[in-house]
């Protein structure tokens, strides 16, 4: 924390480290690091930025790289993902009964293959996963989240694609099913249980395809009893290529993104910050150019003081006399008071206007 | 409270000389406020260019600051007005 506390001071103005910045540095050797001082470190440093120069590019810039640090810290609290990945494959069988050209054969393949995939993303299918007593899965969110909402954000976790190919006919469908969770060990088994589910539709199919077959061809004997029955129909073949990998944490695209995040958004607020602040300074000195009247210290004290019949005179002059001379500071969000007793603004030294509005400039 | 961090940091000043980390335990013993390296340090900084407090000389790297006549007074006028705000909210707390 400390390195990071000094890195972020290092984001002052140099200026204003050549000046300050050892007896600042001593300062943070001093205090105990935590994440309160980093974040004043670094809305100081920024606010320094803004005040020192008013440089949009500046401002963005820093506005930037303050959205990356604090992006970046961010992606620590998220929690870390892992994947588990199974390989499958499904073979297209020709049909002993009703020859059929191979490429039709591997079409028929990948419409079940499609088929399959939207029966395992069902609500019903996924339910009975999340359900399952064996995976435990979303425990934690199964306490606050109705069955609904774990269905959508486990069918986002799940991910069911067909390996490309250029081989054609009944060579087999490649596919991977990819499943990414908080929890390693759960992972795994639910794509061994995915990968169960797949062949168990499969085999599930073929004694389907089979008793309608005995049920045909015992109808057909009576007929014909001499007539002697084709081999069955196979259908397509589901294997396991290879089962469900070791946990592995993901590839942590969190650590990229995040800061990326952090960096647009943090260029777009240091923009917009600049444009805010030229658009109050505009409405700033075309509307309160009185605000300049004797001991006025807030921008709202205006409206309270111009009210008091001792302010009034001091008001007249600010306004009349030097209203001309000091509309620089009147782009200032604070205001001095040179007293009750202090003489007009058109009598006051320019030197303490000069020192004035250096203490106005934050 | 007072809670604006240049008034704190010359209150603490008009007791004395100190360097940055002396001013933070200071405010933080008298109002029970911590200010941060960053809000202190923003302060120092407005209040040296104000003139209302200067850098004295030092060895250290821990800089030692006064604070000037201009910062007393300065101090001493917002602590009055501050004073007629409260006799003047203690007065009407006492009639209702």
């Amino acid at each position: 924390m400390k390195r990071w506390i000094a890195f972020v001071a290092t984001l002052y103005p140099r200026s204003w480290r050549e000046e300050f910045g050892a007896e600042f540095g001593a300062l943070l050797d001093d205090v105990r690091p935590c994440w309160r001082v980093f974040a004043n470190v670094l809305g100081g440093a920024l606010k320094m930025q803004m005040t020192t120069g008013t440089n949009w590019l500046k401002l963005a810039a820093a506005t930037a790289i303050a959205g990356v640090i604090v992006a970046w810290g961010l992606s620590f609290t998220v929690a870390p993902q892992y994947v588990s990945t199974a390989a499958m494959s499904i073979t297209p069988q020709p049909d002993p009964l009703r020859p059929t050209p191979p490429d039709v054969l591997r079409q028929r393949a990948a419409e079940k293959l499609a088929q399959r995939q939207t029966e395992i993303l069902s609500r019903y299918d996924l339910s009975k996963i999340i359900q399952d007593p064996h995976l435990q899965l979303y425990q934690a969110e199964r306490q606050r989240l109705p069955l609904e909402d774990l269905i959508e954000q486990m069918r986002r976790n799940i991910r069911i694609e067909t390996r490309p190919s250029t081989d054609g006919g009944l060579a087999p469908i490649v596919f991977t099913i990819a499943f990414t969770c908080p929890d390693g060990a759960r992972t795994q088994a639910t794509v061994r249980r995915i990968t169960e589910i797949f062949i168990q539709s499969s085999l599930d199919e073929q004694k389907f395809r089979d008793a309608q077959y005995r049920e045909f061809w015992q109808d057909v004997s009576r007929f014909e009893p001499a007539k002697p029955a084709p081999p069955p129909p196979v259908g397509e073949i589901v294997q396991v290529l290879q089962p469900a990998s070791p946990p592995m944490a993901s590839a942590s695209p969190e650590r990229v993104a995040f800061p990326a995040w952090g960096l647009s958004t943090g260029l777009l607020l240091g923009l917009l910050a600049a444009l805010a602040m030229r658009w109050l300074r505009g409405v700033w000195q075309t509307w309160f150019p009185a605000a300049l009247a004797p001991r006025l210290r807030r921008p709202h004290d205006f409206w309270f003081r111009r009210t008091e019949a001792s302010a009034a005179p001091n008001f007249l002059s600010a306004v009349i006399g030097v209203h001309g001379r000091l509309t620089r500071l009147s782009a200032a969000p604070y205001f001095i008071s040179p007293g009750r007793n202090s003489p007009p603004f058109s009598r006051i030294p320019s030197t303490s206007f000069d020192r004035a509005s250096q203490f106005c400039s934050f | 409270m007072v809670t604006d961090p240049a008034l704190l940091v010359l209150a603490s000043l008009a007791d004395g000389d100190k360097h940055g980390y002396g001013m933070m335990l200071d405010i933080q013993q008298f109002t029970g406020i911590e200010l941060g390296p960053g809000t202190l340090y923003g302060v120092i900084t407005r209040l040296t260019k104000s003139g209302w407090i200067r850098p004295m000389e030092s060895d250290d790297r821990r800089r030692p600051y006064r604070i000037t006549p201009s910062g007393r007074a300065f101090l001493r006028e917002q602590m009055t007005e501050l004073d007629h705000v409260v006799k003047t909210a203690m007065r009407r707390l006492k009639q209702a």
